[in-house]
């Protein structure tokens, strides 16, 4: 084998400058681009197929749906859209956890299963700007991609399924968010405002009117009432619910940080 | 300088110290050995010198007095672990990038051109590369990174004969031609004879050999002499002894002019020998006196 002799060595500089910020840009990139596909490709089927089924429900709602309040309408479209809310809506609870699980936890779980952490930290770059740069980095990207779909979702998928809540007359603002409505007759509870029973009770009691199912009961002694949370909460909550992902978020993105400086393999 | 400096320092995992009292001074220019049985510390005491982990006691510091683990070390220092990882699903030319970018200096020319010289496919995941390819990757990287000083842990453990012997060829190239200074433990004796001027044995947590390998091999001669007087010899400290049925050698702590009894016949001794006498002998120890640097000469043999 010939010699293959380095240049001479530079002298050791006197004041150290650490390897820039941006460098981790293409490393973080390199090593993590097939799980940031992957959940562009995910969160990009996701937002298409809730547009596609909100473009539909929109169609349907527009052709069952006169008036609003109507029988017709709180049955047949609940009954169709019903079990797709729900579905749709376990699905988006499951991203946040599915991100984490497919492009967070490897950050650092494959480079200890690998060994590679015995390389990537005893690089110059050293282990703090390494962890920190790929955790922001990610996060940025995560956020981007996750902020996209949940633009896509409130705008064509959420007013569809809120409207057709039956939230008619008595005080009750539209703005309200109703938890769960029931009657009640002679002060006693009757039955919730959903499911068989009422659709039997309407049945029974006004087979082919077209009063709303409120104003039908209410002539036969039954009482509406409802739970609910006024418009005006809808901010505070979503600020309560923020607040307490991003501790979350700050508390996973410091555990890791400190992990990574105290591994003591 | 010196590369490696470490007073008193302790590894504890869970209640067994790996690394127990480790007081060690590796002066810089040399091939230093790092050698010891199984569970001996070798391991431990590299993730301390390389900053992968923190001491339980003691301290240890680097290329003339710098925290281990610190950016300025970490600057100075490449290490190449254990059964060398990379990034598998990575390509050669992604290693290269990528540690390019992970570091202050990274000599791209260099690394390629050796790269080209071992045939190594630069387009090739790291991970469908030869063993032995994928150990002169990690060594490309970390020599690359033009370090003052070169850190390898079991390198040529998983390599073959050819293999290991290319290997070791780059690393003394490196160290000839370059000055870096190396520190490599490993298991294959026959290896170090060839490559290490500086020895370092370590036993059950604690340094038992320390120096260089000329003062070592110069202090110390195998006799050869009659079993039945293997007992009463007691001209010179004895490190070891291995009786035959007729003819026992010793070990002995002794100088070329030193005198001979008229039954024994004295040999100077290879580094294998002498390694392997003393790691069959825990309790003994050649090492240098108290104040580091100090002595150059082994000062004290117990048996």
């Amino acid at each position: 084998m010939t010699a293959l002799t380095m240049p001479a060595r530079p002298k050791p500089d006197t004041r150290l400058r650490p390897v820039p910020w941006r460098r981790m840009a293409w490393v973080t990139w390199r090593q993590h681009r097939a799980a940031l596909a992957g959940l562009a490709v995910f969160l990009g089927a996701l937002a298409v197929y809730l547009w596609l089924s909100g473009l539909q429900m929109h169609h349907y709602y527009a052709t069952a749906c006169h008036p609003a309040s109507s029988l017709n309408c709180a049955i047949n479209f609940t009954g169709r859209y019903g079990i797709t809310a729900v579905i749709v809506s376990i699905i988006l609870q499951a991203v946040p956890a599915l991100i984490g699980a497919f492009v967070g936890a490897p950050v650092l779980a494959r480079e200890l299963e690998t060994g590679t952490f015995r390389f990537a930290w005893t690089q110059g770059i050293g282990r703090l700007r390494w962890a920190i740069g790929k955790l922001v980095l990610l996060a940025v990207a995560v956020t981007a991609a996750a902020t996209g779909l949940a633009l896509a979702t409130a705008l064509y998928l959420r007013e569809h399924y809120m409207t057709p809540l039956l939230t008619s007359k008595l005080n009750l603002p539209d703005s309200a968010w109703i938890v769960s409505q029931w009657y009640t007759k002679g002060g006693k509870f009757a039955f919730p405002a959903r499911g068989s029973q009422i659709v039997g009770a309407l049945q029974h009691f006004c087979p082919m009117s077209n009063l709303s199912p409120m104003q039908c009961l209410s002539q036969h002694g039954y009482t509406w009432w409802a739970s609910y949370h006024p418009g005006s909460r809808f901010w505070p909550f979503q600020w309560i619910e923020g607040g307490w992902l991003l501790a979350l978020s700050v508390l996973l993105i410091a555990a890791t940080v400190w992990l990574v400086r105290r591994r003591a393999a | 300088m010196n590369v490696i400096e470490t007073s008193g320092l302790g590894k504890r995992y869970g209640s067994t110290w790996a690394l127990h009292e480790c007081t060690l001074a590796v002066p810089a220019g040399h091939v230093a050995a790092l050698v010891g049985p199984n569970g001996a510390g070798k391991t431990t005491l590299l993730k301390l010198v390389v900053g992968l982990s923190e001491p339980a006691a003691g301290a240890v510091t680097v290329l003339g007095g710098l925290a281990a683990g610190s950016l300025a070390a970490l600057d100075g220092i490449a290490f190449v672990a254990q059964d060398t990882p990379l990034y598998k699903n990575l390509s050669a030319a992604d290693m290269l990038h990528l540690t390019r970018n992970l570091n202050r200096r990274f000599d791209q020319h260099y690394a390629q051109a050796r790269l080209a010289e071992l045939g190594i496919p630069l387009h090739r995941r790291s991970g469908k590369l030869s063993g032995g390819q994928q150990a002169q990757l990690a060594l490309t990287l970390a020599l690359a990174r033009r370090p003052q000083l070169l850190v390898l842990d079991e390198p040529v453990a998983m390599l073959d004969p050819v293999a290991r012997h290319d290997f070791m060829a780059v690393v003394l190239t490196a160290a000839a031609d370059d000055g870096v200074s190396v520190v490599l433990s490993s298991h294959v004796l026959a290896e170090l004879e060839r490559v290490a001027d500086y020895l370092i044995l370590l036993s059950q947590g604690r340094v038992q050999v320390a120096g260089e390998v000329d003062s070592l091999l110069a202090s110390h001669r195998m006799l050869t002499g009659p079993t039945s007087e293997a007992e009463s010899y007691s001209d010179q400290p004895v490190v070891h002894v291995r009786r035959g049925t007729a003819q026992a050698h010793l070990l002995v702590r002794a100088t070329a002019g030193d005198p001979v009894p008229p039954s024994w016949e004295a040999h100077p001794v290879g580094l294998e020998e002498l390694t392997l006498a003393y790691l069959r002998t825990p309790g003994a120890a050649a090492l240098p006196g108290p104040a580091r640097g100090r002595h150059a000469q082994p000062s004290e043999v117990t048996r």
